[in-house]
């Protein structure tokens, strides 16, 4: 099927001519003028591969047909070539900014001719198909995105689950609920929420937040190498309990290292760094290390003040529940460890919320 | 004749028109069309007229035909009066404009007696 292409001119040797070059390769259909030149391009450009199109013509002239062309969109589905005597730099920048894609100089040469209509025809072709192709692509890529997204959300949420499962187990062993953990786990967001807005030096962006609200679970795990006898017992521990007592924290990091390939990596330093420093002290008289100041991981400080919080308005084994008012105040005055004044001032601004979570999750 | 001897007897560049077509039965096809051109006519009722924009567009069109088809015996009166007349203006190289009329017309004869022999 031999392409069709339009040739617009109103001069009879000139479509001779050109109909004459171009018909061994092509099917050349005439018009005589641009009215013409418009009905034959029909509806949908009526597949015509190229236009040859003159300019000055009777009737409607060549650029009219040009501007016809931009405004139905034709333009971009059949490329126009300007076949015209003189074509001098006002009439090229009128006709280029009209979308024309190159000039055939009159009188004609065949060779030229047929080159630049098939190079032309060629490049489009090619173009059109390349877009098409480009499109198609770039659809394919966006559902496979979508996917992916889900699938990443999907394991976000099975990593946390697993965390949160691991912690409870944990806890459940010495005889908290796993509403415990539900609470440190609010409590640690809103603190983190708080002082990314105020203090946005500690780099607390959304996705580290839920990091370490998740892995907030795990900061008691060492308790399960400690024994009934002092993890349980009612009264206060000895000295010598208390050193043991205090190796939760180490234990607790060892058995998160060897936690490492299982789910998320990401997740294993701020566990690590949550289990091994919540005892920590902002004035360095802290365990297990004696950490200074922000040497103490900002996870670590944070899940600290959530810890104490939730231990005093909760029921232990060891004593009854604390007022939320009395035991905001206590913290605050120092009274339940050392922390961060720029923490306790975010620690205030979340007084309300802290107090609606208790409540929402009390036992 | 062949077309090649008629353009050189009418005084006209062959080689340019057959080095731009290539091709010497459309060649021939398209100057045995050409004794049925219209537009000298045209240009000569115009002018009698004293309708300059008209006489143009005549001209216009025959200096067209004429380059296209090589008829370089035609070339540089046609071109010349082409610009003269330019926006509808009168011409002014009258003796050109009989010149070319006489060449036309020589022309005319031999294009026509080329067609006879067809």
């Amino acid at each position: 099927m031999k392409k069709r292409i339009l040739i617009v001119d109103d001069q009879e040797i000139n479509r001779d001519i050109l109909a004459g070059i171009l018909s061994k390769s092509y099917e050349p259909v005439v018009a005589v003028n641009g009215k013409e030149a418009v009905e034959a391009l029909g509806e949908d450009g009526n597949g015509f591969a190229l236009v040859l199109l003159d300019l000055v013509m009777p009737e409607m002239d060549g650029y009219d047909v040009l501007e016809h062309l931009n405004e139905n969109g034709f333009i971009d589905e059949v490329p126009v070539i300007v076949i015209s005597a003189e074509v001098d730099a006002e009439t090229e920048r009128k006709c280029l900014a009209l979308n024309v894609v190159d000039f055939i100089r009159k009188p004609f040469d065949k060779l030229a001719v047929l080159r630049r209509v098939e190079n032309v025809i060629n490049l489009f072709a090619i173009q059109h198909n390349l877009e098409k192709l480009v499109d198609e692509k770039t659809e394919e890529i966006k559902k496979q995105n979508e996917k992916l997204a889900q699938q990443a959300a999907c394991l976000k949420r099975t990593n946390e689950r697993i965390i949160e499962l691991l912690g409870t187990v944990v806890e459940y062993r010495n005889l908290e609920s796993g509403q415990h953990i539900k609470r440190v786990k609010g409590f640690t967001k809103l603190l983190a929420e708080q002082i990314a807005v105020h203090y946005p030096e500690y780099g607390l962006n959304p996705k580290q937040i839920d990091m370490i609200a998740a892995a907030s679970a795990l900061h008691d795990v060492g308790k399960i190498a400690i024994s009934d006898s002092i993890l349980l017992k009612p009264g206060r521990l000895t000295k010598e309990e208390f050193e043991i007592m205090k190796t939760h924290t180490t234990e607790g990091s060892e058995i998160i290292e060897h936690m490492k390939g299982i789910g998320a990596s990401e997740y294993e330093k701020v566990s690590y760094d949550i289990a091994r420093y919540h005892h920590e002290r902002y004035d360095g008289r802290g365990y297990p290390e004696g950490l200074v100041g922000d040497e103490i991981p900002i996870a670590a400080q944070i899940v600290a003040i959530a810890d104490v919080y939730d231990a005093l308005v909760s029921k232990r084994c060891y004593k009854d529940a604390y007022g939320k008012g009395e035991a905001f105040r206590m913290i605050m005055a120092g009274e339940c460890g050392v922390f961060s004044e720029k923490i306790l001032t975010c620690l205030a601004k979340a007084k309300e919320a802290f107090e609606a979570l208790a409540d929402e999750y009390a036992e | 004749m062949t077309i090649k001897e008629c353009y050189e007897k009418m005084g006209a560049d062959y080689a340019n028109i057959y080095g731009r077509l290539g091709d010497a039965d459309m060649i021939e096809y398209l100057a045995l069309k050409f004794t049925k051109d219209t537009n000298m006519q045209k240009l000569v009722d115009a002018l009698a007229r004293q309708n300059y924009e008209e006489a143009f567009m005549a001209i216009h069109t025959l200096k067209g035909v004429v380059l296209n088809l090589g008829l370089s015996q035609l070339e540089p009166a046609v071109v010349a009066l082409t610009e003269e007349m330019r926006g509808g203006k009168a011409p002014k190289s009258l003796e050109l404009l009989e010149s070319m009329k006489d060449i036309y017309a020589r022309t005319m004869l031999i294009l026509e007696e080329q067609k006879a022999q067809k």
